[in-house]
């Protein structure tokens, strides 16, 4: 069993952090929330909708988007191409055959506004296998807000991002439109200091304490958990 | 009655030569992943070589089939070693082209060293009989049957009961971990290929009687040796030998009941059972 | 690559055209590899650019082939005619393949694509008396072009009308290829998990891709059998294939020009040396594929 009796609400507009330990589940539970894995028991409502039964390309539809925790991105495409993918697809625009993709100056407008939103924007025509760690680690944030979402996860954005980047990021996360409820898993607890305004600590599959930062961090039960992480972060 | 024996006899008997040729292959497919369409070269090399060994010298037919498919699997040794092993992590395209490339270089061999005509093989005298099981049946089918049944059981006990068995079983499950816990794949790829190779030369040199040597034979063959080995699934040692069993005794049935559909019900029964399980009757996910 | 006119995109086919003038004896060869370079840029289409592996492409040339070639010996001998139901007919074979093979990936897949190529095949050959069968489809009658252009002896008409219509595939492949549809094939065949978390129907995408694929293999199958006015039982079988994906791979797949270099070398080299000793050229022909794999992969496993 690698998640159980996990109730858990997101509000609009909200900063959530979700924390645990290695092996908490935490990657499951999004891939449980984005339909990639089916629950055996439960229900995943998005917008008060029941999407369980839905597949994740619907879920992305009804405005769901996700990061990955691995680089998961269009390695051999420039980082505007693999911005104006999500775009397209957003816009239904994805089926047309007849005119050049580049043709569609709005898309390719919008795209270049994005990546300069998140500081990306001279690194637009670069493919995305030349860029620097913490630079793909940013793209995955912009593809998955190409799709125009009202909830994002944001599945470990900083991981192996160097201190300098990880900052960077972590200023871009703070700028993120206010109406999108953001989850983000992390480890880096300065990040989730900062950015939460509520955190979830998972253990073994389980829901261990849910409060504001402050409440959490004097959680007992997280201290005894978290007492002997400390070292490895 | 006796109609329906005979086709059932000789549809197992072509099952049971379509198996050992086929065998190697599903567990080569399911232990390296490797597209080994060329399969049946070693086969054909099986076939080619009882012939010459018989021809050339006049050693007895067992110790002529023997020797081919020792040969075959010696000779598998080094084409692993140089150049099949470099493409394991290669993707499906490359290997494809890769065994394309091998059936061609084999097919230009063997039309050039045994000519473009089939070859028969010289099977001893007393093999060339009927014999009366409430129906006459040629000897040397008989034998042919007999021998992929005990072939069949032989492995099966290997496998299942020895420590080398173990290791491939676990190798088959999983690499990293059989890696992990000290089973030397590299080697064990080696000595599986060679197997797969030596059985697939023992199928094609004992077969010959049945299907004739002829430089085309690699690509004849590979239709039939792949239904056996996709149907039945990757990894095991009794999925493709009920699956060989299926598809003997269906297509011999069908070429005497329908023949002006000949193997057209094969093949649509191929596709359906594959996409009512997409790993073979027996695979493994 | 861009959308942009080049003159690589240019040449090949003013190249083709002055080859009518230059080897005005060799345009039954000529009108062999155009039809080839139509065959190899629809496999380029769905291996190249979708990424899907199919041994059985060859199904859906043959099945253009004989459509065009049986409607024409029906009484049915437009050209234009034939080719547009050829494309129709394999398109609508190819989507519905789709739909069926693509809930598969890998070894499965490829033996589904083999298995329907081998059932085909194997239908034409029993149904000879639709098909011909092993001696091929007799009596076809082709209508003049356009109702004006003869099919002339030295395969004039033939040479001109397999150009014009390689040459609207390679538009239309080439515009495809530019064009979001195109770049969301890309995006799958780059990652197709994130694909689907950017909200594109993978699947979906790639049924389109491979009836569209189809439709131009069929196209070209039909183009040939207009061509020569006649139809082998050969147009359905595993060596057209391999043939296909050898030329590809020889020009290099996923940017349309390994058509243009793969099948004119292929069918040229074949030509010659197969004329010459078949034996000697099946060698070498395997040496070489066997060489350039192990080249791609010369670094340590």
């Amino acid at each position: 069993m690698v998640a159980a009796g996990i109730d858990f609400r997101l509000h609009p507009g909200e900063r959530h952090a979700l924390i645990g330990p290695n092996g908490a589940g935490k990657t499951t539970f999004v891939n449980l929330v984005t339909g990639r894995l089916a629950p055996s028991a439960g229900r995943v409502l998005l917008g008060g909708e029941d999407v369980t039964r839905r597949a994740p390309v619907e879920r992305v539809k009804r405005g769901l988007a996700r990061t990955f925790q691995i680089n998961t991105q269009f390695m051999g495409l420039s980082v505007l191409e693999n911005v104006r993918l999500a775009i397209f697809e957003r816009e239904g625009l994805a089926w047309r055959m007849f005119r050049p993709a580049e043709s569609y100056r709005a898309v390719t407008g919008e795209a270049l506004a994005a990546l300069e939103d998140l500081r990306l924007g001279p690194l637009a025509h670069r493919r995305v296998d030349e860029l620097a760690y913490g630079e793909s680690r940013m793209v995955e944030v912009a593809l998955a807000l190409a799709s125009r979402p009202s909830v994002l996860l944001l599945d470990e954005p900083a991981a192996g991002v160097p201190a300098e980047g990880s900052q960077a990021i972590l200023d871009q996360l703070a700028r993120l439109p206010a109406h999108i409820a953001v989850m983000i898993i992390e480890h880096d607890m300065d990040l989730v200091f900062r950015f939460a305004q509520r955190v979830t600590v998972l253990d073994q599959g389980r829901v261990v304490a849910t409060g504001t930062p402050a409440e959490v961090q004097s959680d007992a039960h997280v201290r005894a958990i978290y007492f002997g992480e400390r070292a490895h972060g | 009655m006796e109609t329906l024996a005979g086709i059932l006899l000789n549809g197992v008997a072509s099952a049971m030569i379509l198996y050992i040729i086929a065998v190697g292959l599903s567990v080569t497919l399911g232990l390296m992943k490797f597209v080994n369409l060329a399969h049946c070269v070693f086969a054909m090399a099986g076939g080619y070589a009882a012939i010459w060994l018989l021809q050339k010298t006049g050693m007895p037919f067992a110790l002529a089939l023997a020797a081919a498919a020792i040969l075959v699997a010696l000779l598998s040794v080094p084409v692993e070693r140089l150049l099949y092993s470099r493409l394991y992590g290669a993707g499906d395209l490359d290997q494809v082209l890769f065994t394309i490339g091998v059936i061609f270089v084999s097919i230009a061999l063997a039309r050039y060293f045994f000519g473009p005509s089939p070859v028969n093989i010289a099977i001893p005298d007393a093999l060339r009989g009927q014999v009366d099981l409430g129906v006459q049946f040629p000897a040397y089918r008989l034998l042919v049957l007999a021998a992929g049944f005990m072939l069949f059981a032989f492995m099966w006990l290997a496998v299942e009961k020895t420590a080398l068995g173990a290791r491939l079983r676990a190798a088959v499950d999983n690499r990293r971990i059989a890696e992990a816990i000290g089973v030397r794949t590299d080697r064990l790829f080696t000595l599986t290929f060679a197997l797969g190779c030596g059985l697939a030369a023992l199928g094609g040199a004992l077969g010959a009687e049945i299907l004739p040597m002829r430089p085309t034979y690699p690509i004849e063959q590979l239709n039939y040796v792949l239904i056996v080995v996709s149907v039945g699934g990757l990894g095991t040692l009794h999925g493709p030998f009920i699956a060989a069993l299926v598809l003997g005794i269906a297509d011999t049935a069908c070429k005497y009941y329908v023949p002006e559909f000949g193997a057209f019900f094969i093949f649509a029964a191929m596709i359906a059972i594959l996409l009512w399980r997409p790993n073979g009757l027996f695979g493994r996910a | 690559m861009s959308h942009r006119l080049r003159v690589m995109d240019v040449a090949p086919w003013a190249a083709a055209v002055l080859a009518l003038f230059v080897f005005p004896r060799h345009l039954q060869l000529g009108t062999q590899i155009l039809v080839m370079v139509l065959f190899v840029l629809s496999i380029d289409l769905l291996l190249g650019y979708a990424g899907i592996i199919s041994l059985g492409h060859a199904a859906f040339f043959g099945l253009g082939a004989y459509c065009a070639g049986i409607l024409s010996v029906r009484g049915i001998g437009d050209p234009l005619v034939g080719l547009a139901a050829a494309g129709a007919l394999s398109g609508l074979a190819g989507l519905l393949c789709g739909l069926v093979v693509l809930r598969t990936r890998g070894l499965t897949l490829l033996m589904l694509t083999l298995g329907i190529l081998l059932m085909l095949e194997e239908a034409a050959n029993r149904a000879a008396w639709l098909t011909g069968g092993a001696d091929g489809l007799q009596g076809m009658q082709v209508a003049p072009l356009l109702g004006l252009y003869e099919w002339d002896m030295f395969g004039r008409t033939a040479y001109l009308y397999s150009l014009a219509v390689a040459f609207i595939g390679f538009v239309f492949v080439r515009t495809l290829v530019h064009s979001p549809f195109g770049r969301s094939l890309a995006g799958i065949r780059e990652n197709a998990v994130r694909m689907e978390a950017i909200g594109a129907p993978v699947r979906r995408r790639l049924v389109a891709a491979y009836g569209l694929a189809a439709m131009l293999a069929g196209i070209a199958g039909a183009v040939n059998a207009q061509a020569f006015q006649f139809v082998a039982l050969n147009v359905l079988s595993f060596e057209l294939s391999g043939a296909a994906l050898i030329m590809l791979i020889l020009g290099g797949a996923g940017r349309l020009y390994g058509a243009f270099i793969g099948a004119p070398l292929y069918m040229i080299a074949s030509d010659t040396f197969a004329k010459l000793d078949p034996t000697y050229w099946l060698f070498w022909l395997g040496m070489l594929l066997i060489g350039i794999v192990m080249f791609r992969n010369r670094r340590a496993r």
